[in-house]
């Protein structure tokens, strides 16, 4: 369990000039009328974007009210100004077939003048007494540390990657023979892929999904069971989160058995931001819990998205996971699991019994769609 | 953590300890001259810690000056001494 640290508060409140009695009054949903401080804030954090910071946070936040009707997007007043701010995607978790309300946390930031003074730990301590169910995964080594110490951790994601498309990572290395030297790689990378073979069975058809629908609730539905934990993926949630999404492109893709939808795969290829390796992205996916699934549906499925993330120009492919039943996909589209790469994913629940099951009861359903980095 | 009797004087090697158990760190690793950012228990979450410790165990509140210039072991130390509470050497 990790240490209740609530009785720090009162110090965080003093390093900051408040008193205990209105440091909960500071930290609260934001309205409408915060928009302003909130992108001075979030201008001050973070000086280089590479998305539309205003539309991304009507998007994220002030279009998409938690259940209760406040905007999951909590920011910290001092002397009239916005100083720290902290995202929430609410989310339902389906927990041994249990329906169970979480937060994912996200967007933790402090004005710059005012780090190391305690602000991030304290809008954290504060949410602990707001939210019985805090989701978490670390950006970077500073909030991993932060993070490690106020949640516990409950799994690793680790990282598949394959190569399927050489130019952009041999190009800058070696100049003027650069097109011979990829275009020999590219044929050895297709003959190697050729050896997989994951084509589909007659009664599968593979298609791109211009929306969801109610058939991948179904498939939800379906896949969640005792043993399992996963945040519940329904039309409505995946709509918002990769359609609606104005940071980045995503394409999805449906595997359709005998006409059900028995697995979808999500991808991006993002090229809006730094990406100098063309670096595509297996975000997220369902298969049917079904024992013959993953390879009569989730293999074809991803090769065919693999496909067509080739045909946009990218070069390498990861996929991160944990727990996500993508094995045998992955190793049939010539998908290496690195190891070593991983990244931590974090929980904090109040009630000891949930704390035990969520950190070490195991069952983790975690891909790519969990962490807050695009 | 091992915490002081009473209003007991600490000797310098013990106040040093003490300083490396509120901080979750290696006391190898800590020493008069040893740097905030030097130790990765000295976040803000460690400095909230430390505040909360100098409070418990030598009734130590820190004002708000003390907080923002602590920036080394030896700062904490002029804390305890300061407050009579490390021996004179």
């Amino acid at each position: 369990m990790v240490q209740p640290f609530e009785r720090l508060i009162p110090y965080a409140a003093q390093t900051l000039g408040l008193s205990p009695a209105t440091v909960d009054e500071a930290f609260r949903p934001a309205t409408p009328s915060d928009l302003a401080g909130i992108i001075a804030l979030r201008r001050a954090v973070l000086p280089e974007m590479w998305w539309k910071d205003e539309a991304v946070l009507q998007w994220r936040y002030f279009g998409r009210p938690s259940p209760d009707g406040s905007t999951p997007y909590w920011v910290f007043r001092k002397d009239g100004a916005i100083v720290g701010a902290c995202g929430l995607e609410p989310v339902t978790l389906s927990v041994d077939h249990t329906e169970v309300a979480a937060v994912r946390t996200l967007d933790i930031m402090v004005r710059p003048d005012l780090e190391g003074r305690g602000l991030g730990p304290l809008m954290n301590l504060l949410l602990f007494k707001h939210f019985p169910i805090l989701l978490v995964t670390g950006s970077n080594d500073a909030s991993h540390k932060l993070i490690s110490r106020l949640f516990q951790h409950a799994a690793d994601l680790v990282f598949w990657k394959t190569l399927i498309g050489s130019h952009h990572i041999i190009d800058a290395s070696t100049g003027p023979v650069s097109r011979l030297i990829t275009s020999a790689a590219d044929a050895l990378l297709s003959i190697a892929r050729s050896r997989h073979n994951v084509s589909p069975q007659p009664e599968v058809s593979l298609r791109e999904l211009s929306r969801f629908d109610e058939d991948v609730t179904s498939l939800m539905i379906r896949c969640e069971r005792a043993g399992r934990v996963h945040v519940r993926r329904t039309a409505e949630y995946l709509n918002w989160r990769f359609f609606d999404n104005p940071r980045c492109r995503y394409r999805a893709y449906g595997a359709f058995d005998r006409g059900q939808l028995n697995a979808y795969v999500v991808t991006r290829l993002n090229l809006v931001r730094p990406n100098p390796r063309r670096e595509g992205e297996i975000v997220d996916w369902l298969v049917d819990p079904e024992p013959e699934a993953a390879q009569r549906s989730l293999a074809p499925l991803l090769a065919f998205a693999l496909g067509d993330l080739k045909k946009t120009g990218a070069g390498l492919i990861t996929c991160a996971e944990h727990g996500a039943d993508v094995t045998h996909a992955a190793e049939a589209n010539g998908f290496v699991l690195r190891d070593a790469q991983r990244i931590p994913f974090f929980v904090r629940a109040s009630s000891p019994g949930m704390h035990a099951r969520l950190t070490k009861g195991g069952g983790w359903f975690l891909t790519r769609a969990d962490l807050d980095v695009e | 953590m091992r915490r002081p009797n009473g209003d007991q004087l600490l000797r310098l090697e013990d106040a040093v300890e003490w300083i490396a158990d509120a901080l979750a760190t290696d006391p190898s690793l800590v020493s008069p001259a040893t740097q905030r950012s030097d130790l990765k228990g000295w976040d803000s979450l460690g400095q909230l810690i430390l505040m909360s410790a100098l409070d418990q165990d030598f009734g130590i509140k820190l004002t708000e000056d003390e907080v923002g210039s602590m920036a080394s072991v030896q700062d904490i130390l002029d804390v305890l001494k300061r407050h009579g509470r490390l021996r004179a050497s």
